[in-house]
């Protein structure tokens, strides 16, 4: 058993664990849960720190067969792009274990399936086989609902709960169908590439040339399986109710990693199988996550209900990220990782103030005039969780902002036809509706105290404090000394960018000379029978889009 | 490559007072009681802040060596502090002294040494919100817990106030000691919520909060816009450090286009001047504690001005931002000197009205920013580092001095040492205030700028105009809040003057009178400039080609301005200021100054119309941003599709029962089921036959089984027939296949020809 496989199977253990554990221990289980998120996070940073970067392309690998004659594995390896994941996953877990009411008979199952959805999540980010990773979505998205719709409507459960996951589960389960078709697409696609072999590797499938008929297809059901958990907008409004309405612990963690994760998926499976389709869809993705922001931002200055405004903040900031992603440029993908994390860890402080806040029955920031005097412990962490979604200098936010506003402006122009507005435009937004967050939360806290409200409001017991203060501490340790991470995960990143380019070079010098007969293919086989193509593959992908920047092909086809 | 000399000591010295400051707070309290705590935290801090300022001293002494010009680098923990890199973007932890960053550093170390000799001092501890323990005699009763538990609350809030000073020293000098504008902005962002924190005082002062609120989001406007800069720094190919903006092809990269109509130079310059003149504004809303007096004396002002002058290669490159921004300087210079003087009376029945003294404090302190405007406006920049050297010793004086006098009047001692520094601030020759306005006039009206020499006698004009304003705002705060009020008794406030207090208000009016002299002295040769060792880095012209800052030929003597300019200048600045001083004791001592109110209510009317259009502008984006989160947020996402859902369930109830009429009966429903199931079947296999396989079946002569053979090794075999598959001659005209549309819309580029058309 490998590192890779312990961190896979730990969260999966420690759940078999609680669940054998009475559930009349609510606090035991609470603390063996925590246990083994915090073991698990060990796990995950030794991961980390054994990583190389420039050794072996995918290190730590566990492959074991699972359906031989389908070629179906399960392998598990890390390459190095997933690393900030990987740590987000780690830090969240255990961060959002904490959080929410305290321990109560009959918890265990929301810690099992916590659990289970850490390992689900792990099994994504460390499949390097399509089959597995799709399994491991598919166990992530029911699981997530599950948890969702936990202690719902009825006599002793919250009001709108399971209607929120009931819709939440309308959006998510198609996605899921989504990719299961995506899996059977990849796979007759490859072994048509092959004669007839099958495989579900992901270093394989991404070696992979398509027709460009196929690639449109393709990567419209990735889009389809991630737009949900992104969230992307208009298609964000189950995640809205669910903030509103769901148990604070699985809320911290859909916010804080499930989104991530969807970009993360489509950063491993949409733009790597379909780079044709990623480049042209480029564009229309960012003016989405564009208007998205703009549309959050606004939302963020006028929203006065805490689960309504917790949740316009995750698309906020989720929008600048999906900008990186799809600007294939290396830098801005190595910025996302401490941006990602800083969205997770500021995301998590935020749920556990809005969610106390709705234990004691706020649903209006306007009601509360005077909070600071009351409960001041509460304002101060959301304020410095707002300043770390602003990207306030000294903190993982800032790094990652710079990164990738940098990495697009500077190197986005070959999969976006307009980096600077899309790049600009994310940020600004993102600045402009995290202030209007810190402005919504400093007008319910200065003054004096509204009467009554100190009878009505309770402060952050000392709990869910020191989960704060962590996360932030966290943020802040990874704002000032992230190179420990940033080093390992840029040459990866750099990496999938140029096979990124060159595959999409590669569809285009097969759809050019092929013409409507392209089939697919693997990349060797096309080099070899296209003869030296794509030598330069970003100033070929220029001239054939008309680019700027392709001088130097011009020149070289002068007579 | 730079001399190494620990400069992070100078950074961390104040953070690790303040630090001990707050950790200590409470148990030291508790431990030592609450009078030794507050002196062992006084203490604490006035060493950190002295000791940083011998280092500074040392460092300045190791750059004066005549030897070597090299500037000072420090780089802590090299083996376990990477810089960070992400493609373009570098920061590392490097900070680096030179003539200016130790300039700025030493004026920062100086006022804080100097307050923190204050803060023991009963005024110092009143500021901090200690008030004096009572005076115990040995026969008197022990005092009760509860007494104890306020005591000692008062004095951990009072303690954790003065860490906050120490954090905020540090991170100010951080930001000028940095050695890019990356590691910079760690510095620049804590000052801002800092300030916030310090503007707030108290949770529940509504008034103190209101404030609090602009200035929150003027801090963190400012943090943004630094970043926005920073990020054109870098997309322009400078860089974030502070050295490259010296590598050779700056220039280029300044000129070139950033977006079309404008260069970066003016980008940058525009982004640079918005974080800091941003963060500047700030400081109207500062009301007079020990820590915003800190905050408009050095805190604030130091890094804003020296990120300009850090950057004035930028500022320089962009001759049309620096003429709009006299332009700007001269509005808000004018009014700001103009409301400091007439102190309008609207708000003052709002429960967030401020007291008048403060009123009188904001705006000369808007007015000195004004100015400061202006002279960065036509390039002066020796002389906006003399702005902020006399803001940074004036503002701090007159601070102090209220704080003394707490609301009331100040000492008699402290009253002739106010004076003379109230006098100094106000412009009155020969103080560093006068200096300095003298100065700026000079050169308005002899620099060149894009608007041309007419424009520079204007605003040499409205210059004369916010220094007459601004020396009567000064002699109001004096009359009104400081002096004795008429009938007052002389002699009963004799035995409050407190050394401590005391103390700085004379070192600081030595300083100012000091200084001015020295610069006075130096414009007729007879003394060198206090600041002539920053000429080296703050060049009196230079920048764009096409427009050049720099002195008028007609009024230029060698490299300076004709002297009889300065005199005039000089001469003119001291009639104005002893005027406004004079016309001012009249109304303000003699009388009661109501025939102000005229000019009240004109500058009120006047005032009406900006603030009613920022009012409707506030008012459509407030409409705006609701309509977002309520029409769209709630309506469109939420309850749309839940209204949709309802028509859909209704209309289906409505027609159900019709096309219950209609449906065939279940065996008509099976085989029509059937037969559709079959023809859609067929009809996909009849379109594409190859999906019936999940193996390729075109392309290959044996259905597919082809690539069995090959893995059987049927290589060889199957080669030929693959071979004979080519087509036997080419076409006479190879069809090129359709050139692909291009996103944008424009013409396709041509297609590669294919060789056989070469051929």
């Amino acid at each position: 058993m490998t590192l890779t496989s312990a961190v896979v199977l730990l969260p999966l253990a420690v759940a078999l664990m609680v669940a054998a554990v009475p559930r009349s221990e609510p606090a035991l289980t609470r603390a063996l849960a925590l246990l083994g998120a915090v073991v698990e996070l060990g796990l995950i940073v030794a991961l980390i720190s054994r990583f190389e970067p420039g050794g072996a392309a995918v290190q730590q690998p566990f492959v074991r067969p699972w359906l031989p004659a389908y070629g179906v594995e399960w392998s598990f390896g890390i390459d190095g792009s997933e690393l900030a994941m990987l740590l987000l996953i780690g830090l969240v877990v255990p961060l959002a274990l904490v959080i929410g009411p305290r321990p109560r008979p009959g918890e265990p199952p929301l810690l099992v399936g916590m659990l289970s959805l850490q390992t689900a999540w792990v099994a994504v980010v460390l499949a390097r086989d399509l089959v597995t990773l799709a399994a491991a979505w598919e166990l992530a998205a029911v699981a997530t609902v599950i948890l969702l719709g936990e202690r719902g409507d009825g006599k002793m459960g919250v009001p709108g709960r399971t209607a929120a996951a009931r819709r939440y589960a309308a959006q998510v389960l198609p996605g899921a169908a989504a990719l299961v078709a995506l899996v059977i697409l990849l796979g007759v696609a490859h072994a048509h590439a092959t004669g007839g072999v099958w495989s579900w590797s992901l270093d394989a499938l991404s070696q992979l040339t398509l027709p460009p008929g196929t690639q449109y297809f393709g990567f419209a059901l990735v889009m389809v399986a991630v737009a949900t958990a992104l969230p992307i907008w208009p298609l964000h409004a189950p995640l809205i109710s669910i903030c509103v309405t769901g148990p604070t612990q699985v809320v911290a963690a859909v916010l804080g990693v499930g989104g991530p994760l969807g970009l993360f998926v489509l950063m491993r499976v949409g733009l790597p199988m379909f780079p044709l389709a990623a480049g042209e869809w480029a564009d229309p993705i960012a003016a989405v996550a564009v208007v998205g922001a703009i549309y959050a931002a606004l939302v963020c200055w006028a929203e006065r209900e805490p689960g309504r405004l917790l949740g316009h903040v995750a698309l906020l900031h989720l929008s600048l990220a999906i900008v990186a992603a799809v600007s294939g440029s290396a830098a801005a993908r190595v910025g996302m990782g401490p941006y990602l994390l800083a969205h997770g860890l500021a995301l998590t402080v935020l749920t556990t103030v809005t969610h106390s806040l709705r234990r004691d029955g706020v649903g209006n920031l306007g009601e509360l005039a005077g909070w600071a005097s009351v409960a001041p412990r509460g304002l101060v962490v959301a304020m410095l969780a707002g300043l770390l979604l602003v990207g306030v200098p000294g903190s993982a936010g800032f790094i990652g902002e710079l990164g990738i506003v940098v990495g697009v402006l500077r190197e986005g122009d070959l999969a976006l036809l307009r980096p600077g507005t899309w790049g600009l435009l994310a940020a600004a937004a993102v600045g402009v509706g995290a202030l209007g967050l810190l402005r919504s939360l400093w007008q319910a806290g200065r003054g004096s105290a509204r009467p009554g409200l100190v009878a009505r409001l309770s402060e952050l017991d000392l709990r869910e404090l020191c989960v704060c203060v962590l996360a932030l501490v966290l943020a802040v340790i990874l704002g000032v000394v992230p190179g420990w991470l940033v080093r390992r995960i840029e040459p990866a990143q750099r990496r999938e960018v140029e096979q990124l380019v060159l595959g999409r070079c590669l569809a285009i010098e097969a759809s050019v000379q092929k013409g409507g007969h392209a089939r697919a293919r693997m990349h060797a086989d096309l080099v070899e029978e296209l003869g030296a193509v794509c030598l330069d593959p970003d100033a070929r992908v220029r001239q054939f889009y008309g680019l700027p920047g392709d001088a130097a092909v011009e020149q070289e086809g002068a007579p | 490559m730079a001399r190494e000399f620990p400069l992070w000591v100078i950074v961390v010295l104040p953070w690790l007072g303040a630090l001990g400051c707050l950790l200590t707070a409470w148990p030291g309290a508790r431990l030592l009681g609450s009078e030794r705590a507050r002196m062992l935290a006084h203490y604490l801090g006035l060493g950190a802040s002295a000791l940083a300022m011998l280092f500074t001293l040392q460092a300045i002494q190791l750059l004066l060596a005549p030897e070597d010009p090299r500037a000072l680098a420090h780089t802590p923990l090299v083996d376990v502090i990477e810089p960070l890199i992400i493609g373009d973007v570098r920061i590392d932890s490097t900070l680096i002294a030179d003539r200016l960053s130790s300039s700025a550093a030493l004026l920062l170390l100086v006022v804080f040494v100097l307050a923190r000799m204050f803060v023991p001092g009963p005024a110092g501890q009143r500021a901090l919100g200690l008030e004096a323990l009572p005076q115990r005699s040995p026969d008197a009763p022990p005092e009760s817990p509860e007494q104890l538990a306020e005591q000692l609350a008062a004095t951990a809030g009072g303690l954790r106030r003065l860490a906050l000073l120490g954090l905020l020293e540090g991170a100010a000098l951080l930001f000028v000691l940095a050695s890019d504008i990356g590691l910079a902005a760690f510095g620049w962002a804590p000052l801002g919520i800092g300030a916030v924190v310090a503007v707030a005082r108290e949770v529940g002062d509504e008034r103190r909060a209101s404030a609090a609120t602009r200035v929150l989001a003027l801090g963190l406007g400012a943090d943004l816009v630094l970043g926005a800069a920073a990020i054109a720094l870098v997309v322009s190919g400078i860089g974030l450090a502070h050295n490259n903006l010296w590598a050779p092809l700056t220039g280029d990269h300044l000129y070139a286009a950033a977006i079309p109509g404008l260069s970066f130079a003016d980008l940058i310059a525009l982004l640079l001047l918005g974080a800091a003149f941003a963060r500047l504004s700030s400081l109207a809303w500062a009301g007079n504690s020990l820590a915003e007096a800190l905050l408009d004396a050095v805190l604030i002002p130091v890094p804003a001005v020296y990120l300009l002058l850090r950057y004035l290669r930028v500022l320089s490159y962009a001759p049309s931002v620096l003429a709009g921004l006299l332009v700007v300087g001269m509005v808000v210079a004018l009014a700001a000197a103009a409301i400091a003087l007439v102190r309008p009376e609207r708000g003052h029945a709002k429960h967030r009205a401020r007291a008048g003294s403060e009123v009188g404090l904001s705006g000369t302190g808007l007015a000195w920013v004004g100015v400061l405007m202006m002279a960065l406006g036509v390039g002066a920049w020796r002389t906006a580092a003399l702005l902020l050297l006399a803001h940074a010793l004036g503002r701090l004086g007159l601070r102090l001095a209220l704080l003394i006098a707490d609301g009331t009047q100040l000492p008699s001692w402290s009253a002739r040492i106010g004076r003379i520094l109230g006098l100094a601030v106000a412009g009155v020759a020969p103080g560093l205030g006068f200096v300095v306005f003298a100065q700026t006039l000079v050169d308005l009206v002899t620099r060149d700028s894009l608007l041309g020499p007419g424009f520079g006698w204007l605003a040499g004009g409205v210059m004369l105009l916010v220094v007459f304003m601004h020396a009567a705002g000064i002699a109001r705060i004096w009359y009104q809040s400081l002096n004795r009020q008429p009938g007052a008794d002389a002699h009963e406030l004799e035995d409050d003057e407190d050394g401590l207090d005391f103390a700085p208000l004379v070192v600081l009016v030595v300083a100012l009178i000091g200084l001015g002299v020295v610069v006075l002295g130096s414009w007729f040769g007879v003394s060198d400039s206090p600041l002539v060792w920053l000429d080296k880095v703050l060049p009196l012209a230079g920048g764009h080609e096409s427009a050049p800052t720099g002195l008028r030929e007609s009024m230029r003597d060698g490299i300076e301005v004709a002297r009889p300019w300065v005199a005039g200048g000089a001469v003119i600045v001291a009639l104005v200021t002893g005027f406004a001083w004079m016309w001012t004791r009249e109304r303000f001592l003699r009388a009661h100054g109501g025939e102000l109110s005229s000019y009240a209510g004109a500058l009120e009317s006047a005032l009406r119309w900006p603030r009613n259009l920022a009012g409707s502008c506030g008012l459509a984006l407030s409409g705006l941003t609701e309509l977002a989160a309520r029409g769209i947020g709630r309506g469109v996402f939420e309850e749309g599709p839940r209204v949709a859902r309802s028509l859909a369930r209704d209309m289906g109830a409505s027609i159900a029962p019709r096309l219950r009429g209609l449906a065939p009966s279940g065996g008509r429903q099976a085989l029509l089921s059937i037969l559709l199931g079959f023809a859609l079947v067929l009809g996909w296999l009849y379109a594409k036959p190859e999906v019936s396989s999940a193996l390729p079946a075109d392309n290959y002569g044996f259905g597919g089984l082809r690539p069995r053979l090959i893995r059987a090794g049927g290589e060889e075999a199957t080669a030929k027939p693959s071979a004979s598959e080519q087509p036997v001659a080419e076409p006479e005209t190879p069809v090129l296949p359709a050139a692909q549309p291009r996103q944008d819309g424009a013409e396709p580029p041509p297609l590669p020809t294919p060789p056989e058309l070469q051929r």
